[in-house]
């Protein structure tokens, strides 16, 4: 005889048999628990799930029958059902299988929900624990894993998406510098010819011709400064720009760029200075180094006020060189400093006068990048701003 | 309707205050964060007065415990729909989308809304000096009418009903329910009389 007919059994034994019966057949767990919180009741299903027999279980709390329970809103319900008769429902929603309890086939931690209920028999309180195995139920972790499984497909569906886009985009570079090729081919010979007729000694042109044929040569430079940079950023991105690296004397490259850029300094009344230290050298490939300080160079002397100055200072740092070039310009609004380097970008100057093409800064990024340099900027508005590129000095 | 006088009104105020307060504590222990309360304002009413505070036709998520001892009476914890799935959405994850968190409403706002009223009625039933047996909770999801009919408080002006409105301010929202109490008429009365015994022992 079970004790649960010893404390809850005053019927007669026949509905004591068929009541143990029936609680022992149900797909449920049933314990009782007595004033102090030990078992007087545990049905088969508890039996099969804990492999703790009704027997070895009498009398015992949960936590002498589980060592490892540590469900602190088990015990206060428990406790709340017998000392002020609350029942409580515990879900598996918010509570992950408080009971250590395996399913004996799939031998997994059953998920479950428990409700623990308040019984008064005899003027005694006891509190009868209901559990429900919810591993099968559609549950929190079915829907969770849906949210993954959705997840997962988006990505796959995104990765999917951006290989689809460096195809574009390298298909698109090889059309650039396929088309860059067949359009200066015939620039060069536009600028050529316009160049023979301006510079005809024999037969000088008339001063509307002259003038007309400096706006073709102009704009002729123009488009083959953007040509040259597209096919530049074209070589890059499609991995072509084979950087052949030398050891670059800096103040002999920056002397030569700040002649070269004297006469456009001069055109936009702009004072040049240099301080550089002694003859330092750097790891780099010259051209494209000239390249990007001529890019800086001609942004801070375009982007100046008249009477402005453009400073170029040197300084070791760490193993690298690193080149200030300063102007005394309009300096940058905060809000478009991300956008920067971007390229065909050319923040304020797109609604001004100033010519450019809108990659200069993209492609010195790019260009610095490849030479293990790097590149960056401070500028305040209306004070100037401070291009700084570093370089690796030759060890 | 108020067979209570102000200052067993008041009382009853202090004590939902206190009870709620300790469910306030529950609830902000569950979703580990602050939970501000305002002073719960108590009404007695019949369900007739009752009708006419519902005034809005927007789904009522209830909770409801029926509790027998030395009085009985059934119990409610009601939160506008919304208001519910916010809870629930705090509780779980907020990663959870709407139709997830539906799915998994009514077993989490069960288990809250049981948390909430046992920690509010075994604070009070503490202070009255009153034992219950308290059945489990069930989640019903009604419009107000509907759940007034559920209830059996339609229209009716036999039942009496103690109603405490709660404003609770989390983190991220701010949470309005009401806690509804149901008596019935022999209940009613023993309830009055425990509040007016525990009043004189106040003021002896």
């Amino acid at each position: 005889m079970t004790q649960f007919e010893n404390t809850v059994g005053q019927e007669t034994k026949s509905s004591d048999m068929s009541l143990n019966k029936l609680l022992d057949i149900i797909d449920t767990g049933v314990i009782l628990l007595d004033q102090s919180g030990c078992v007087q009741y545990w049905n088969d299903w508890m039996h099969k799930y804990s492999e703790i027999d009704s027997q070895s279980s009498f009398h015992k709390s949960l936590h002498e029958l589980f060592p490892t329970l540590d469900c602190p809103r088990l015990d206060l319900g428990i406790e709340d059902a017998i000392t002020l008769g609350m029942s409580a429902h515990m879900s598996s929603t918010l509570n992950r299988s408080p009971l250590p309890l395996i399913d004996p086939i799939q031998k997994r931690r059953i998920e479950q929900s428990i409700n623990i209920q308040a019984v008064k028999l005899d003027n005694k309180r006891y509190c009868m624990l209901q559990i429900v195995n919810q591993s099968n139920n559609y549950r929190r972790e079915t829907l969770l894993q849906q949210q993954i499984n959705i997840k997962t497909e988006t990505q796959e569906a995104l990765s999917r998406e951006i290989k689809n886009v460096v195809r574009a985009n390298a298909a698109k570079s090889d059309f650039l510098t396929a088309m860059s090729h067949e359009l200066k081919t015939p620039l060069n010979a536009v600028l050529g010819f316009a160049q023979l007729l301006a510079y005809k000694t024999d037969n000088p042109l008339s001063g509307t011709q002259s003038e007309n044929v400096n706006q073709i040569i102009k704009a002729g430079d123009h488009l083959l400064t953007l040509i040259e940079g597209v096919l530049d950023l074209a070589k890059i991105e499609s991995g072509n720009l084979d950087i052949k690296f030398t050891n670059v004397d800096v103040k002999a490259l920056l002397s030569e760029c700040v002649k070269l850029m004297s006469s456009q300094a001069k055109q936009q009344t702009c004072e040049l200075k240099c301080h550089c230290v002694g003859e330092v050298l750097v790891r780099a490939e010259r051209t494209r180094l000239k390249q990007v300080v001529l890019n800086l160079l001609s942004n801070a002397i375009k982007f100046n006020v008249p009477n402005g100055i453009v400073t170029i200072e040197c300084a070791k740092k760490d193993r690298c060189l690193h080149i200030d070039v300063n102007d005394t310009g309009t300096g940058i609004d905060k809000a478009m400093f991300s956008e920067v380097f971007l390229p065909f970008n050319r923040l304020s100057a797109a609604d001004s006068s100033i010519e450019g093409t809108g990659i200069g800064l993209n492609l010195s990024k790019k260009l610095m990048e490849e030479m293990q340099g790097r590149i960056g900027f401070d500028s305040e508005l209306g004070k100037g701003s401070r291009f700084w590129i570093e370089i690796p000095l030759v060890e | 309707m108020s067979d209570f006088d102000a200052l067993e009104l008041d009382l009853l105020t202090e004590l939902f205050n206190v009870g709620v307060g300790k469910a306030a504590a529950s609830l902000s222990a569950m979703m580990k964060q602050e939970i501000l309360l305002d002073v719960p304002k108590v009404e007695v009413l019949t369900g007739r007065e009752l009708a006419k505070h519902f005034v809005y036709e927007e789904p009522l998520c209830c909770i409801r415990q029926e509790a027998t001892g030395e009085f009985d009476f059934t119990s409610s914890l009601m939160f506008p729909e919304q208001c519910s799935l916010e809870i629930v959405r705090l509780l779980l994850d907020s990663e959870l989308d709407d139709k997830v968190l539906l799915e998994l409403r009514p077993e989490a706002m069960t288990e809250i809304g049981n948390i909430l009223l046992n920690a509010c009625i075994g604070r009070i039933a503490q202070m009255m000096d009153v034992s219950f047996t308290f059945g489990l909770p069930e989640f019903l999801l009604k419009n107000p009418r509907e759940l007034m009919d559920y209830l059996a408080i339609s229209d009716s002006n036999k039942a009496h009903v103690l109603l405490v409105s709660i404003q609770m301010v989390l983190k991220k929202s701010d949470v309005a329910g009401d806690l509804m109490f149901v008596f019935d008429a022999p209940s009613f009365n023993s309830f009055h009389r425990h509040i007016g015994s525990m009043l004189t022992g106040l003021k002896e």
